[in-house]
């Protein structure tokens, strides 16, 4: 083979340029490997045409960069295979695979594509949300409004129960106290309405006395329930005189019944006052509430 | 971290054999631009390049148990893997002979743009000496490297016979040749 005819009839530069044929190629690089000199010509060239390429160098969107290493970081996971290339993937296919995985894609038209699904799927979340958030605060309404009536009923059936108690209280205690009954009618007893006193004007309860039993009773209509730390008290005063006639009983319960009290021999008024609890002595710290006058 | 700002060639493959990151991330660093530069200039669209840069150094990372030094340097290795890529993705596209010549003349004739996309520094010089190639002469080795063409279809589409196409894309290269030479020195 005559070599330097082989070098100057051009097939080195067309080799390096890629113009010939696969065939022609393998021919090429079969010589350049057994004659040095033909190799050298052949680098020679590469360099140059490498040099030539070079001029045309274009720095590429550095997400490529960005993307390689998170796919080669990746890569022995079965995600990192299935981003890869097709004819670059291991021969084991993934089992879960589907047919295509493309790399992903930067074309403007899949970048476009992919950017409208993305609008898309983002404008339908942002919808979905919006009713998740609409029918939630629908139920929440509804929630609240059941919630206030479920409250109510129980208000309505625990006054109900209230009143059924108080209703079988008053009952029973008038069962019980068909007693008192006969009080109320009783000619012996002198019943009195007491009169407000000073800053509580208003009557709120009335006071009976046996004249002959000098049982003394008491019923309240609408003191008001006791602050915490007192008591109301019942005296007597007769002839100036200050006894104690009891402690009453001042609950909603209690409230129009007759309450029996301690017994005085002739008492002339009847004072009810607020004391703190405890006190059985003169009423020093009293406040006096109602005044009731008998006069037999 | 003492790492070296330059490898050799051997490093290098040597790393990419052992599946070194860091090493493909300095080849990347090193060749993607004049890999990038070859896309483009082969798909004359930017987009769709991103995508076939990234198949060129996938490629590049997973067969390079098939580089084989005695055929020649890792870059001229690459850079077939790139050219080949790009001309594949070109075709695959089906873009007839004439559409490719329609993008050549458009190039280098009808917008008369200046053939450098972007210059390296250190290739400044080099890139006016490309000025002494004739328009002819740059559009022969572009048709041929850049899209691919045979000298057969290079012929047709120019419509000159092979044996000018022949004669002329020597010249070319010679005077390539002669432009290389010079810079060396």
């Amino acid at each position: 083979m005559d070599i330097n005819h082989y070098i100057s009839s051009g097939v080195l530069e067309s080799y390096v340029y890629g113009l010939l044929p696969e065939d022609e190629v393998a021919e090429v690089e079969a010589i350049a490997l057994q004659y040095p000199e033909v190799k050298e010509i052949v680098e020679d060239l590469q360099f140059q045409k490498e040099e030539f390429v070079k001029c045309y160098a274009v720095t590429p969107p550095p997400e490529i960069k960005a993307r390689l290493m998170l796919i080669i970081r990746n890569e022995s996971t079965p995600e990192g295979e299935l981003i890869l290339p097709q004819e670059l993937r291991l021969n084991n296919p993934v089992p879960q695979s589907p047919a295509s995985t493309p790399v992903v894609k930067m074309t403007p038209t899949a970048a476009k594509k992919k950017e409208r699904r993305w609008k898309f799927i983002a404008a339908a979340a942002i919808i979905v949300f919006a009713i998740s958030v609409g029918v939630n605060f629908f139920f929440a309404t509804d929630t609240n409004d059941y919630k206030a009536r479920y409250e109510k009923l129980i208000a309505a059936q625990k006054q109900i129960t209230d009143d059924k108690e108080l209703e079988s209280n008053q009952t029973a205690s008038l069962q019980e106290s068909e007693e008192d009954k006969k009080l109320i009618k009783d000619p012996n007893v002198i019943w009195v309405k007491a009169s407000g006193y000073n800053t509580h004007p208003d009557g709120a309860v009335t006071i009976g006395w046996n004249t002959v039993s000098h049982e003394v009773y008491l019923i309240n209509w609408r003191l008001p329930i006791p602050p915490e730390g007192k008591q109301y008290h019942l005296r007597t005063i007769t002839g100036g005189k200050p006894a104690d006639a009891g402690i009453l009983t001042i609950t909603p319960a209690s409230n129009g019944k007759i309450q029996h009290l301690k017994p005085s021999t002739a008492p002339q008024t009847l004072v009810v006052t607020l004391e703190p609890t405890g006190s059985t002595g003169a009423p020093g710290q009293a406040e006096i509430y109602q005044v009731a006058e008998l006069n037999p | 971290m003492d790492s070296p700002s330059t490898y050799t060639e051997q490093e290098l493959v040597d790393g990419l054999r052992s599946r070194n990151q860091k090493i493909f991330s300095y080849l990347y660093d090193q060749y993607s631009a004049t890999l990038y530069g070859v896309v483009v200039k082969v798909l004359n669209d930017r987009a769709s390049a991103g995508d076939v840069l990234q198949d060129v150094f996938l490629k590049i990372w997973k067969n390079i148990d098939q580089y084989d030094e005695e055929r020649g340097r890792l870059f001229t290795w690459m850079l077939n893997i790139c050219r080949n890529t790009a001309i594949d993705v070109l075709r695959s596209k089906s873009h007839k002979l004439d559409q490719k010549i329609q993008n050549i003349t458009d190039d280098v004739h009808v917008k008369n743009e200046p053939l450098v996309v972007h210059m390296q520094v250190d290739h400044l010089g080099f890139s006016k000496m490309l000025e002494h190639l004739s328009k002819d002469q740059r559009n022969l080795i572009d048709l041929a490297y850049y899209k691919g063409c045979t000298q057969e279809e290079i012929a047709r589409v120019l419509d000159i016979p092979l044996g000018t196409v022949k004669t002329r894309m020597r010249t070319a290269l010679n005077q390539l040749k002669q432009i290389v030479k010079n810079i060396d020195k």
